[in-house]
């Protein structure tokens, strides 16, 4: 296949992306053709938007640690040996520029005052928009469980991986997943039964 | 999408509102349209970071490597240069360029000829 060929095949069709494996795409930037680098970003930007929301928030700073990820990635692909995914090492990379980026604001904050005195949760949902409401109640009580449980909540409920999976990408025994996933449940509906109700904080 | 498949029994969770929220929180995740072309911009404008330039020849990454380390010697020779410099001058008031830097100064060597034929 010509270089020309290759350019085509890896130009920004999306879907043309879709039928080639990571490995292909890993290998094809590799050899120069850095628009097959657009083919990965597309493929995981959703599950690393959900990463880096569910540790942040909705802030500012998440396009910001997203497009970092990626690059960083980017930068690293000569020692991606492929003993993990690419989807665990861009896990891995947005958990890690979250943490930073909390350990950011802590000290930015610490000055000042508490970030979680800071975050108040909706003193009561809108029935008209509930889904809505919702995710800002969500996002409000993940904030406010400390950043060791959030990663496994963020990983296991919010994105949906397996355990197996979220012990892989966080480097921690399957067990450590369990244990603080049960602990982070307790929190959540702690903080939850008083809006969602009893019975459906469960 | 994510797989569930290896889902450990203890931790069924019921299909609460929670879990519900939480799902549906990261499915409405999202970074501002047009993400990779974004990404790649700022890729293509650091051709530097390039990983196939980086995937070099052991040749041309032996020689990236001897410059990486000339430069940090680069950077300890010109300290120690000042410092001498500045050790020189305060211990002598006035010292020549050339001796500053270590060149030697022809109005003081010796020539053969100066030695064997004495004025």
């Amino acid at each position: 296949m010509s270089n020309f060929q290759r350019q085509q095949l890896f130009s920004t069709s999306k879907h043309l992306h879709d039928h080639i494996s990571d490995n292909d795409l890993v290998a094809a930037v590799l050899r120069g053709e850095t628009q097959a680098f657009a083919g990965i970003v597309r493929r995981y930007e959703r599950p690393i938007a959900a990463t880096i929301t569910g540790m942040l928030g909705r802030t500012e700073e998440v396009e910001e640690i997203g497009q970092q990820v990626f690059i960083r990635f980017y930068e690293a692909l000569p020692n991606f040996r492929g003993d993990a995914s690419v989807k665990t090492y861009l896990t891995r990379i947005a958990i890690n520029l979250s943490l930073n980026e909390l350990k950011r604001r802590k000290r930015r904050f610490s000055l000042f005052r508490s970030v979680d005195d800071a975050l108040e949760l909706p003193s009561e949902a809108d029935d008209h928009a509930e889904s809505s409401a919702d995710r800002e109640l969500i996002e409000q009580a993940l904030k406010r469980i400390p950043a060791g449980m959030r990663e496994v909540v963020v990983l296991r409920l919010v994105n949906g991986y397996s355990t197996e999976e979220t012990a892989t990408m966080l480097n921690i025994p399957e067990g450590t997943v369990l244990s603080r996933l049960s602990l982070a449940r307790k929190q959540l509906q702690t903080l939850l039964k008083p809006f969602f109700g009893e019975e459906y904080a469960k | 999408m994510p797989n569930n498949s290896h889902e450990h029994p203890e931790e069924k969770m019921p299909q609460s509102r929670i879990a519900t929220a939480l799902r549906e929180y990261g499915n409405k995740a999202a970074f501002a349209p047009m993400f990779a072309d974004r990404v790649q911009r700022r890729i293509n404008a650091a051709p530097a970071n390039n990983p196939a330039m980086q995937a070099l020849t052991p040749l041309d990454a032996l020689a990236q490597e001897l410059v990486w380390m000339f430069r940090r010697v680069a950077i300890v020779g010109t300290s120690l240069v000042v410092l001498l410099a500045g050790y020189n001058l305060y211990t002598n008031d006035d010292v020549s360029f050339d001796a500053v830097f270590g060149l030697p100064n022809e109005a003081h060597s010796l020539s053969v000829e100066s030695v064997l034929m004495p004025d």
